[in-house]
């Protein structure tokens, strides 16, 4: 069995790792049969051969650096952490062989036994190593410590360089992130300016818009009362219209019955003259007959007067003095019926007659003159009536045209700052990439709306960014302090670098020393070899010669092997430390590829994004639509007429007020043709009239008169029937109230008596009776009249009984008369009769 | 009664859904045209109805011409033949549509029960009761975000029926009396176990507010 100490230790092995250990003590046991070159190759296979301490598996290292900002550090951590238990192994040896150095010289002289620990034979006592033996040991491990110190350094110098390069790639990325959050801020900034600008003017067309719609308010509003001044002045020029119409046709019936008076006159002034003529012819033929036959004509003439006496006798009262005349002729007529009448009488007649033909034409003349004056006047009325009406007419057509045109002008200057504004519009928005249709306010609108989901999407893409630069800073941070503990660490290292290279020096010196001893000592094995053979003669021991020339033979062989192995070792470092740059090329393999997935990650959430924001879009344009139609069913205009019919009661309420007001409307209609139709007949006869001259006779209208009376009197009746539903719909409110008075009135006693213990009763006389609720009978009651004039005062007038009164003579003395308290004589009435009631009941009990 | 006993028998059949559905339009309407003041209160009386006071026209001319409106629709919603009944009420003078109230009617069908599950249990008087009362509720308390009536107005009722329905000769075609520059209000909804009725106003906006 080998000794467990010195083997173990020389190749760094951890006590803590327990498997590898029981590995390798097999390892060690199966070396312990094989002769020790064999052993310390097998021994170095097994260490140049052990696996990399770090695994590549990609997806656990990222989990790793995902986790912990210190990831790539703590995994270096424990590639780093390993080297100072394995150095720490390096380290007990070459102490040990310090502190073996520090041991006298003669010491390991005088101790032989010690070169000859391994491989010595079982007979002596070569349990310990030998000097020789050990001082190859710890040559070996001071350039394995050396070899291992220069791979620490080199490793250091590429920590650092990696750090750097490190470092530097964090600086380009925060610039980039800074640039990138530079634009995107200028980037923002810009669009918000947009917005805003966009805003303004929005805000602005919005103030336009109102602006205009306040101005066509007004101008509705001015337009309203407009029409309303035109309206009323319409209705006061119609109003004076009829009025003047009225007086038209007043004029016109007077002038009618003027007419009808003179034409009668006329006529009967004709007819008089006829008559006269005829009379004066027969008179004349008379006298002619009564130059001949006398008196036997008497009785033709007497007939003669009779007939004028007829005739005169329907004169208008006008003529009454022709009807004297016409008398006194009829009297003297009367008179020649018993005397011949005298040539004086009849001369008188004829002068008469004369006189009252030409009083006739005169009026003739005048009615003529008068007629066509009214002619020529109601020509002119007519005339200046149209020429006022066209007056008015071209009045307002020109106050029209000039509302119009000033309107027009403002539409145009309107219409030219719209334009115009149009144009800056169209200039604003079709300026950028977008180059969309921006024709209307609408789509202004939408344009401003996705410029805003861009702007939100900028935002947080930069909200992305920041965090993303955050965490990268704080990647950098944790970095730095990676690098700043590294740092340390290879200060550390470096310090204990130059304790080793002293150290190293030291051993190297020591190196040398041991060898010129080993020298020495060898130079004086030889001769004392030759002084025992020469001295012992066949004594010396042959075999122990051979041996010690093995053993020399040995010891240049096991030095050759180191001076041939320490490249190897050197290989070997160099290869424990390729798997920490292994594992920083791995961990920034890993830092790639978890930069490609985040970004193939982060397309695919922009693009996710991308779709809920179109799939937003279009749930939010599917809404509108189910909006409109549903804002469509709502106006009922949704349906679908194939399938759908519209049903409604022929005889529905909406029908007869229609019914009934067309009835109405065409009954007025009605009316109004009829009397216009009059109007109509009346004027035409006028005309008629003017133009015959003296025929004037009044229309024969009586069915145009008839009719629009009885459309008048079908009107009037109508609206008696409307009066009278009106009326009833007046007696159902009245009852209603009165209803309603009635019960609000009975509530009112009945709170009256519940709360304070008084039946009231109102009487027809006007007085109030009051009787208590706690009253033994009906008579006790009290009877209030209100004072003079109804002044709100009221007295006590008189009770139910005349005992029950005298009976409460001193409360109503103290109460009413004394205090002036009708209340408070209730209350101590109540009260009385309260405690009599209870008394009286708990008597009865 | 019939409608007590078809209730408490268990679930409500299409005939029994046309009769409860026919009687809240028959209360509805009323209730409308007493809020809106279509007539003067004078013509109205309060009944006692789904447990609360509605207000019902006793002129004779309104309940003759309302009956004769439901006894067609109570027959045409038994055999499903109507989806829509709307009261529009209208302006004297203009002649405008001012409101519709517009009752949507759905037949809800019982053969959507899938396999395996439990079929629907019978809706309960009280359910239905209670669903009714709100939408009555809602039609007196419209009378605070609908326009005042300003002018006098007299009232239609629409019936939206399939074409394939047997119409009486006293019923004729009619136009949607449909509302310009109108907004409308949705109401609460009800259903039976064979009919849903979905309440809504439309009215015209008041152009003094645009």
């Amino acid at each position: 069995m080998l000794p467990s100490g010195g083997e173990g230790r020389a190749y760094g092995e951890t006590p803590a790792a327990g498997t590898e250990r029981n590995a390798r003590q097999t390892h060690n046991q199966s070396a312990a049969l094989l002769p020790p070159s064999t052993a310390i190759r097998s021994r170095f296979r097994s260490i140049t051969e052990r696996p990399p301490a770090m695994t590549t598996v990609r997806g656990k290292k990222r989990y790793m650096i995902d986790d912990s900002p210190n990831g790539i550090g703590s995994t270096r951590g424990s590639a780093y952490t390993q080297q100072p238990s394995w150095l720490a192994g390096l380290e007990t040896p070459v102490r040990g062989l310090s502190a073996h150095t520090g041991t006298s010289l003669a010491d390991t002289i005088l101790q032989p036994q010690r070169l000859f620990s391994y491989g010595s034979p079982p007979s002596g006592p070569a349990d310990a190593p030998s000097p020789a033996r050990s001082i190859l040991e710890a040559n070996q491990r001071e350039s394995e410590v050396v070899g291992r110190l220069e791979t620490l350094r080199r490793e250091s110098e590429r920590a650092k360089f990696e750090l750097r390069q490190v470092e530097m790639e964090r600086e380009r990325d925060r610039e980039e992130a800074q640039r990138v959050r530079q634009q995107l801020e200028a980037d923002v900034l810009a669009q918000t300016r947009r917005v805003e600008k966009l805003e303004r003017d929005r805000r602005w067309l919005f103030e336009q818009e109102d602006r205009l719609a306040e101005q066509r308010r007004t101008i509705e509003a001015e337009l309203t009362t407009q029409r309303k001044k035109h309206q009323t002045q319409t209705d006061e020029m119609s109003a004076t219209m009829h009025e003047l119409k009225q007086r038209l046709d007043e004029a016109n019936r007077s002038l009618r019955s003027t007419r009808a008076e003179h034409a009668e006159k006329l006529e009967a002034q004709q007819q008089r003259t006829a008559a006269a003529e005829e009379t004066i012819a027969r008179l004349k033929a008379q006298q002619d007959i009564d130059k001949g036959a006398g008196s036997a004509n008497d009785a033709s003439l007497q007939y003669t007067v009779e007939t004028l006496k007829r005739e005169m006798r329907d004169k208008d009262q006008d003529i009454e003095e022709l009807q004297q005349k016409l008398k006194q002729l009829m009297g003297s007529e009367d008179a020649s019926t018993t005397v011949s009448p005298s040539r004086s009488r009849v001369a008188q007649l004829e002068r008469d007659l004369r006189e009252q033909c030409a009083y006739i034409k005169a009026i003739e003349q005048q009615n003529r003159k008068l007629g066509a004056e009214v002619g020529r006047l109601a020509d002119t009325a007519g005339k200046y009536e149209k020429e006022r009406e066209t007056v008015i007419a071209l009045q307002a057509k020109v106050q029209r045209l000039e509302a119009q045109q000033e309107g027009r002008a403002e539409i145009e200057a309107r219409l030219d700052a719209m334009q115009q504004e149009r144009e800056q519009w169209s200039r604003v928005l079709n300026d950028g990439s977008d180059q969309s249709r921006l024709d209307s306010p609408f789509a202004i609108a939408k344009t401003v709306a996705s410029q805003r989901h861009t702007i939100r999407m900028l935002e947080s893409k930069v909200t992305t960014l920041q965090e993303n630069a955050e965490s990268a800073n704080e990647h950098l941070q944790s970095t730095a302090r990676d690098v700043q503990l590294y740092r340390q660490e290879c200060a550390r290292l470096e310090k204990e670098a130059a304790i080793e290279k002293h150290r190293a020096t030291q051993i190297e010196q020591s190196k040398q020393h041991a060898v010129r001893e080993a020298e020495f000592l060898r130079t004086q094995l030889h001769s004392y070899d030759r002084e025992e053979e020469e001295l012992m003669g066949g004594n010396y021991d042959r075999q122990k010669a051979e041996r010690i020339r093995q053993l020399e033979l040995f010891i240049d062989e096991q030095r050759a092997w180191i001076s041939a192995t320490q490249p190897g070792v050197a290989v070997q470092d160099g290869a424990s430390s390729a798997p920490s740059a292994g594992a920083d090329g791995v961990s920034t393999a890993l830092l790639q590829g978890y930069r490609e997935d985040a970004e193939s990650k982060q397309r695919e959430l922009e693009e996710v994004k991308t779709e809920h924001q179109h799939l937003l879009r279009r749930f939010e344009d599917l809404e509108k639509e189910a909006a409109r139609l549903e804002h469509q069913v709502g106006c009922g205009l949704g349906y679908n007429p194939r399938t759908t019919r519209i049903l409604q009661l022929i005889d529905n309420p909406s029908a007869q007020d229609y019914a009934i007001r067309s009835e109405k409307l065409k009954a007025l209609a009605a009316e109004n043709e009829a009397l216009l139709e009059r109007i109509r007949l009346l004027e035409k006869s006028n005309e008629n009239n003017e133009s015959d001259g003296n025929s004037d006779t009044p229309p024969d209208d009586a069915t145009g008169a008839g009719s629009a009376f009885f459309h008048t009197i079908d009107n009037l009746r109508s609206e008696n029937q409307n009066l009278t539903r009106q009326l009833e719909d007046s007696a159902k409110l009245i009852s209603r109230y009165k209803k309603e008075w009635k019960k609000k009135a009975a509530e009112l006693r009945e709170v009256v008596y519940l709360i304070l213990g008084y039946r009231v009763d109102f009487m027809s006389n006007g007085s109030v009776r009051f009787t208590s609720m706690y009253a033994a009978g009906v008579d006790q009651s009290f009877v209030f009249t209100s004072g003079d004039d109804d002044q709100g005062v009221m007295r006590l007038s008189g009770g139910g009984s005349k005992t029950y009164l005298k009976g409460l003579t001193n409360d109503i003395r103290y109460w009413v008369q004394e205090r002036g308290s009708i209340p408070g004589f209730l209350a101590t009435v109540t009260l009385q009769n309260f405690e009599a009631q209870a008394d009286q009941n708990s008597q009865q009990q | 009664m019939s409608v007590q006993a078809q209730l408490t028998k268990g679930k409500i059949t299409l005939k029994g859904s046309a009769r409860i559905v026919t009687e809240f339009f028959m209360y509805g309407i009323n209730s409308i045209l007493f809020q809106r003041g279509i007539y003067p209160v004078e013509e109205f009386e309060v009944k006692k109805k789904y447990g609360l006071d509605i207000w019902v026209s006793n002129d004779q001319q309104v309940q003759k011409y309302l009956e004769k409106i439901m006894q067609s629709v109570e027959e045409w919603l038994s055999m499903g033949k109507i989806n829509k009944l709307v009261l529009a009420v209208n302006s004297r003078e203009a002649r405008e549509t001012l409101e519709r109230w517009q009752f949507d009617i759905q037949l809800v069908d019982d053969e959507e029960v899938v396999a395996g599950e439990k079929p629907k249990p019978p809706k309960s008087e009280k359910a239905l009761r209670m669903e009714i009362q709100a939408i009555f509720r809602q039609i007196a308390a419209s009378v605070s975000f609908l326009p005042i009536i300003e002018e006098k107005c007299t009232f239609n009722i629409l019936v939206y029926a399939d074409s394939d329905a047997e119409v009486p000769t006293t019923w004729t075609d009619s136009d949607p009396l449909h509302i310009k520059n109108a907004e409308q209000v949705r109401l609460r909804s009800f259903s039976t176990d064979a009919h849903r009725v979905e309440a809504m106003v439309a009215y015209r906006r008041d152009p003094d507010l645009c």
